[in-house]
């Protein structure tokens, strides 16, 4: 168990929280949020979709010079 | 680094190992199922759908940002009564249909928009979105502080208190507080967005030259289709409909409130009250500068000072006290929703506990960037002499440049048949999403044309 990890019991909580337990274990269950989930493979991008962003990184860099071109002459800078 | 807690169930022969922060959204399930199994009374029907709303709502109503309320009173201001106002509605169209991916990818996967991009794509792309997300944003707190900064001097008081009070009730509520009250709270925040309404509506709105805008009436441009002062307002208007953190934050969201593929109907349906507020806010704002800003000098740059002292030459103190109190409140969720949206960009990029179910003490990484980015925009505006005329509508084209790349991200996505299963995006909607990124990049182009070249079109 992780360092920061911590250990509790229903039983140690506070009574209003007692009848939560199975509830709590069977919605976990049914909605399956104690199934780890699905690993995701990495995939490479095809060359035209890295050529894309490529181009949109030039897009952005030039549309970053010009709006503080706009910018400075807007404001008188 | 996943901090995990042993959960020990009195029916269960084996302890159950569940994620940090994993309890109280599964109290959050348990909520939503007792109410969808419970009596279909309509107090429990009104219930479940309070319940259900949340992401669709915040993202929506904290699109209309502070800069995003200037913007709308600057196209007021230029235009008047004219295209911009039946253009909010396919505005409205364009936000859901992109938003709405987000939702589909956030049920279906469980993961964050951050997360799926590094792990499917690699760190280099993941750090290429991330980065962009990070930069937009910081710039993007900047006009939610000028919004807070003006708009709070109205009532005397001074930037020196107000701006740092913004800051630590954002960061108190995402320290402090779980995921359901956070996001109570938010919309709590956000619902006096709509203040605008009742303001547009008591400012004797010409009803009838509304109405002809939508048969073409005020359609004329002056300066023509080409001047950059039209195009720069078009951009602009579209950087406030759609911003790369509104795909972020929805879907990371969306995530840490717990929906499953079950609740997309009902967080399309959440989405879809966002956008028909953000639409009716919109068009109020523009309504109200149209009818009662419009002429006056250099309208396309009006700062958020202008704009107010305008409103109250024109509508008395009462308006323009109310229209400074929306002002505060757009800065102020917009802000609270941006913060988030680097925070859970930031935990899923570097795989550490991500949900503001997570005490700061156990994830300091998902926590502390964000509140640092939000500082550094806050301390600018603490600044005593900043040039803030320009910087609004500046910081609203500079997101829709941004949002290529991303819509990008989204759509590779969104057709990975083995992330997605049946729920991958249909050719329509990938050719509508295309054409609003081809869109973008024409309107922006178009602007650095004429900014550069005033005279080539």
């Amino acid at each position: 168990m992780p360092r920061e990890a911590r250990s509790f019991r229903y039983e140690d909580r506070q009574p209003a929280s007692l009848d939560l337990g199975p509830a709590i274990a069977a919605i976990a269950h049914a909605e399956g949020w104690l199934q780890p989930l699905p690993p995701i493979t990495r995939i490479t991008l095809r060359p035209w979709q890295r050529a894309v962003f490529w181009g949109l990184r030039v897009y952005i860099a030039i549309m970053l010079i010009v709006m503080g071109w706009g910018f400075v002459h807007a404001t008188g800078g | 680094m996943s901090a995990e807690t042993e959960l020990v169930l009195p029916l269960e022969a084996n302890p159950i190992t569940i994620p940090d922060g994993m309890e109280a959204r599964l109290r959050d399930r348990l909520r939503l199922e007792r109410l969808r199994s419970g009596k279909q009374s309509l107090a429990n029907r009104l219930a479940l759908g309070l319940a259900l709303i949340g992401p669709g709502l915040l993202v929506m109503l904290g699109d209309n940002d502070a800069g995003g309320v200037i913007t709308y009173a600057q196209t007021g201001a230029s235009y008047g009564l004219s295209l911009f106002i039946p253009l909010m509605i396919p505005l409205g169209f364009i936000a859901y249909l992109v938003q709405e991916m987000t939702i589909r990818l956030g049920a279906v996967t469980r993961r964050g928009h951050a997360e799926l991009i590094w792990k499917r794509y690699g760190a280099f792309w993941g750090a290429f979105s991330l980065i962009d997300l990070v930069v937009a944003n910081v710039l993007t707190l900047m006009t939610e502080f000028i919004g807070i900064r003006v708009a709070s001097e109205i009532f005397h008081l001074s930037y020196l208190v107000t701006i740092p009070a913004a800051f630590a009730f954002i960061v108190g509520i995402l320290l402090f507080l779980d995921y359901a009250r956070w996001e109570r709270i938010s919309l709590f925040v956000a619902a006096f967005n709509l203040v605008f309404v009742p303001l547009a509506l008591a400012s004797h709105p010409d009803w009838a030259a509304i109405g002809r805008t939508f048969a073409g009436s005020g359609w004329a441009l002056p300066g023509g289709l080409f001047s950059a002062s039209f195009l720069i307002l078009v951009s602009a208007n579209i950087g406030t409909t759609i911003a790369p953190w509104q795909l972020f934050f929805q879907q990371s969201c969306l995530v840490d409130k717990g929906l499953l593929p079950k609740d997309i109907p009902a967080s399309r349906r959440d989405l879809m009250l966002g956008v028909t507020g953000m639409v009716l806010v919109a068009i109020a704002i523009i309504v109200l500068a149209g009818q009662h800003l419009h002429g006056l000098p250099n309208a396309s740059s009006l700062s958020d000072d202008s704009v107010l002292a305008g409103i109250g030459a024109k509508l008395g103190q009462g308006a323009m006290a109310v229209f400074a109190l929306g002002l505060v409140e757009a800065g102020l969720i917009a802000s609270i929703v941006i913060t988030a949206s680097t925070a859970w960009a930031i935990g899923e990029a570097f795989d550490v506990p991500r949900s503001i179910n997570v005490s700061p003490r156990r994830s300091l990484i998902f926590y502390a960037p964000a509140i640092a980015g939000t500082a550094i925009a806050a301390a600018v505006l603490m600044l005593p002499r900043v040039p803030v005329g320009f910087l609004n509508l500046t910081v609203q084209v500079v997101a829709t440049v941004f949002m290529p790349a991303a819509m990008l991200f989204l759509l590779m996505l969104l057709n990975d048949r083995e992330l997605m299963g049946e729920h991958v995006n249909s050719r329509l909607r990938n050719a509508l999403s295309i054409g609003v990124m081809v869109m973008l990049i024409i309107c922006n182009g178009l602007y650095g044309i004429t900014t550069i070249f005033p005279n080539a079109l």
